[in-house]
């Protein structure tokens, strides 16, 4: 058994030596700008398209490895190159952003929702703790803003929906909590806490179902239950990582024990549906019943849900000292590295079969990028560091 | 008498969640002001909530805030109340701890009706302070006190030797432009109504007392700038920023409210108001920003 230094050990290494170092080889492009995600197994690139959800979440990484690691001037301009390319070819003329451009930066595809604002906020508003440059601070308050406008006025997203099935997803406001986690953080502006108390009443009011003991994924308009495919269907790495969301929230207000006690609610439920006691980890999708679930990938392992338990069992951990925690920590870990990593070309996998063997070797898509991966190991080691601290 | 000639703004008092004043946040808003050039600080007026806070409170924010001014800013003590006797122990209290000025408005309760009682009302407090400046805050709006600043400055000339001039909050703009020819131009006046801005330049006036410099006090200095190049179209344009800023402040109960409750957005934050001001809710501040969003306002914003 591992003790806490050598996890310690394992999340800086494979931070700073691994991952970080493996996108910042591959994915930089010079020519011209921004980044291509698109990566096959040894860093070589399989599709020059863009993605701009993960533009914005590298960018975010690197900016805030530049405020919480050190000061290191390669991250801090790659955070620019990736700040210009936001700026100059990811948003369209109603202010909205795209979700997917080309390589000279010409939009490929936009959508209804708006997850690209909210990664280019958080982008922002760390490169504007890393410089000071105010227009930064106004740019992630402009991009915050449109999530927030776009999820609350519901003339402005086309449903995805009849008025059949109104409905509405547990996306929208956990994703909206860190946003304005972080906007709060770096930008210095505490308003953001009522954002977030919205959010919490939201998932608390429509989406911890008690009698399911379950975190539902969609549910209809007023919180009801959907007996369809849809309704039915769980998604337990978001809400681990919705789980880990609250804990940092719980954190940000001394240990509020309301906010604990909902965070471990939603961590417990959802480990016990979404572990595979057959063959560890995480999987994708569970039906609430017990039902067959639609999607064909449900019985998959993704790499971010691995990475989102990893994060929340040690939150859990170091908020309640609750052993049971540190126990599911190590169980995920164990799972994740053995199975993820590449140990020939570095970086991990992000596609496995239920069982742990390899069904893609792409390293990077419109959907993988430098985000869950390197988040997890920073926030892994952060955490060890301070549970170490306490302990001593 | 020394003159403020500058530009003074109002700030709110920072208080804690129970209501009590936060006086180490006081050094934070100092630091904010120095660093978006603004000269001074009129403390415990409207903005600051003076007439809800104790004598023993005043005294201790005046002196706070001469502290960490650190000869940076100018502090003004406001005395403004229905007691004319705390008033005078607040105005000995900021002569003896360094205040650059003292300043007070009329009661509104029992208010003074005619012009000698106004005087008189003045007279007690600076004499107080004899080695201060005093400023006449002359804000009808909010007391309901509307004698004649003419007749008063008249008055003052001959009778209160340390009358300094008045803050003029008052959309009064005909009587505000000819108390510059009383008694051969002595007093100075301070324009206290941003929404105006642009007319007191028009009449000459630069000193002002701004509530809004809180916010935005980089839209004035501007607006002054483009004037003084007589870049009349830049600085209507500014005025019509500031408009409608102001017309969010009324939208959500004003600057006392909302103004203060702002303050948090840009990293000041100054916590609730003191009752019978009704504190900016969780939900109207999300209404607020995105009002505020919406004009661009932190393109603009004091940083």
């Amino acid at each position: 058994m591992k003790n806490i230094e050598e996890y310690i050990d394992i999340y800086k290494k494979g931070l700073l030596e691994n991952i970080i170092p493996f996108w910042m080889k591959n994915c930089v492009d010079e020519e011209d700008g921004g980044f291509t995600f698109c990566l096959d197994r040894d860093g070589s690139v399989i599709d020059t398209d863009k993605g701009v959800w993960q533009t914005g979440r590298f960018t975010w990484m690197l900016g805030t490895l530049y405020n919480e690691l050190e000061q290191n001037s390669e991250w801090l301009k790659l955070a620019k190159h990736g700040v210009d390319f936001l700026d100059k070819h990811c948003y369209d003329t109603d202010g909205k952003m795209f979700f997917i451009v080309d390589k000279k930066g010409n939009p490929v595809r936009k959508r209804r929702y708006v997850y690209s604002e909210s990664f280019a906020a958080i982008a922002y508003a760390a490169y504007y703790k890393a410089t000071g440059d105010e227009n930064y601070a106004v740019k992630a308050r402009k991009a915050f803003d449109t999530y927030y406008q776009y999820n609350t006025t519901p003339e402005l997203i086309e449903p995805k929906f009849t008025e059949h099935r109104q409905s509405r997803g547990m996306g929208a406001p956990m994703i909206g909590i860190v946003t304005a986690q972080e906007l709060r953080k770096n930008l210095g502006d505490e308003s953001y806490t009522d954002y977030i108390e919205s959010w919490i009443t939201e998932i608390k009011q429509y989406f911890i179902n008690e009698e399911f003991q379950a975190v539902m994924e969609t549910v209809g308009l007023n919180g009801e239950f959907l007996d369809h495919f849809d309704g039915r269907m769980l998604n337990p790495g978001h809400a681990i990582e919705g789980a880990w969301f609250v804990f940092q929230e719980a954190k940000y207000r001394n240990n509020d024990p309301e906010l604990i006690k909902m965070g471990t609610k939603m961590l417990d439920w959802m480990w016990e549906i979404g572990w595979d006691k057959e063959y560890g980890g995480i999987l994708y999708f569970r039906d609430v019943k017990g039902l067959p679930v639609q999607e064909y990938w449900q019985d998959m392992k993704f790499w971010w849900p691995q990475n989102e338990a990893i994060i929340a069992t040690l939150m859990a951990y170091e908020l309640t000292g609750d052993e049971k925690y540190m126990d599911m920590h190590k169980q995920i870990h164990d799972w994740t590295f053995k199975h993820f990593p590449d140990k020939e070309y570095g970086e991990w996998y992000g596609y496995l079969h239920r069982d742990g063997r390899i069904s893609t070797p792409l390293k990077g898509n419109i959907w993988k990028g430098p985000f869950h991966i390197p988040r997890m190991h920073l926030m892994a080691w952060k955490t060890l560091e301070s549970i170490n601290k306490k302990s001593l | 008498m020394k003159k403020i000639n500058g530009s003074v703004a109002a700030p709110f008092t920072p208080m804690y969640e129970n209501g009590d004043v936060n006086y180490d946040r006081i050094s934070d808003y100092a630091e904010f002001f120095v660093r978006n050039d603004v000269d001074g600080a009129f403390i415990c007026g409207s903005s600051g909530e003076g007439a809800l806070l104790t004598k023993e409170e005043r005294f201790a924010i005046a002196e706070k805030w001469i502290e960490v001014a650190a000869g940076r800013l100018k502090v003004i003590v406001h005395t403004g109340g229905t007691n004319l006797r705390d008033q005078q122990e607040l105005a000995k209290h900021a002569q003896k701890h360094g205040a650059f000025a003292i300043a007070a408005m009329a009661p509104a309760f029992l208010p003074p009706r005619r012009n000698e009682e106004l005087v008189a009302y003045c007279k007690t407090i600076a004499s107080a302070a004899p080695e201060l400046p005093f400023y006449y805050y002359h804000i009808p709006p909010l007391n309901n006190v509307n004698l004649s600043i003419l007749d008063l400055l008249r008055s003052a000339d001959k009778e209160i030797p340390n009358f300094a001039g008045v803050k003029y909050t008052s959309d009064n703009l005909y009587e505000f432009d000819q108390c510059k020819y009383i008694a051969d131009g002595k007093f100075e006046m301070l324009h206290g109504l941003d929404e105006t801005y642009l007319s007191a330049l028009g009449f000459g006036y630069t000193a002002g007392v701004g509530g809004t410099y809180n916010h935005i006090f980089g839209v004035y200095k501007e607006m002054a700038e483009a004037f003084e190049q007589q870049n009349f179209e830049l600085a209507r344009e500014l005025q019509h920023k500031s408009h409608l800023f102001i017309n969010i402040l009324c939208k959500f109960r004003g600057n006392i409210v909302v103004g203060k409750h702002m303050m948090k957005f840009m990293g000041v934050d100054c916590g609730p108001n003191r009752l019978p001001m009704q504190t900016i809710t969780p939900e109207e501040s999300i209404l607020v920003k995105k009002e505020l969003e919406a004009i661009d306002f932190f393109s603009f914003c004091n940083k």
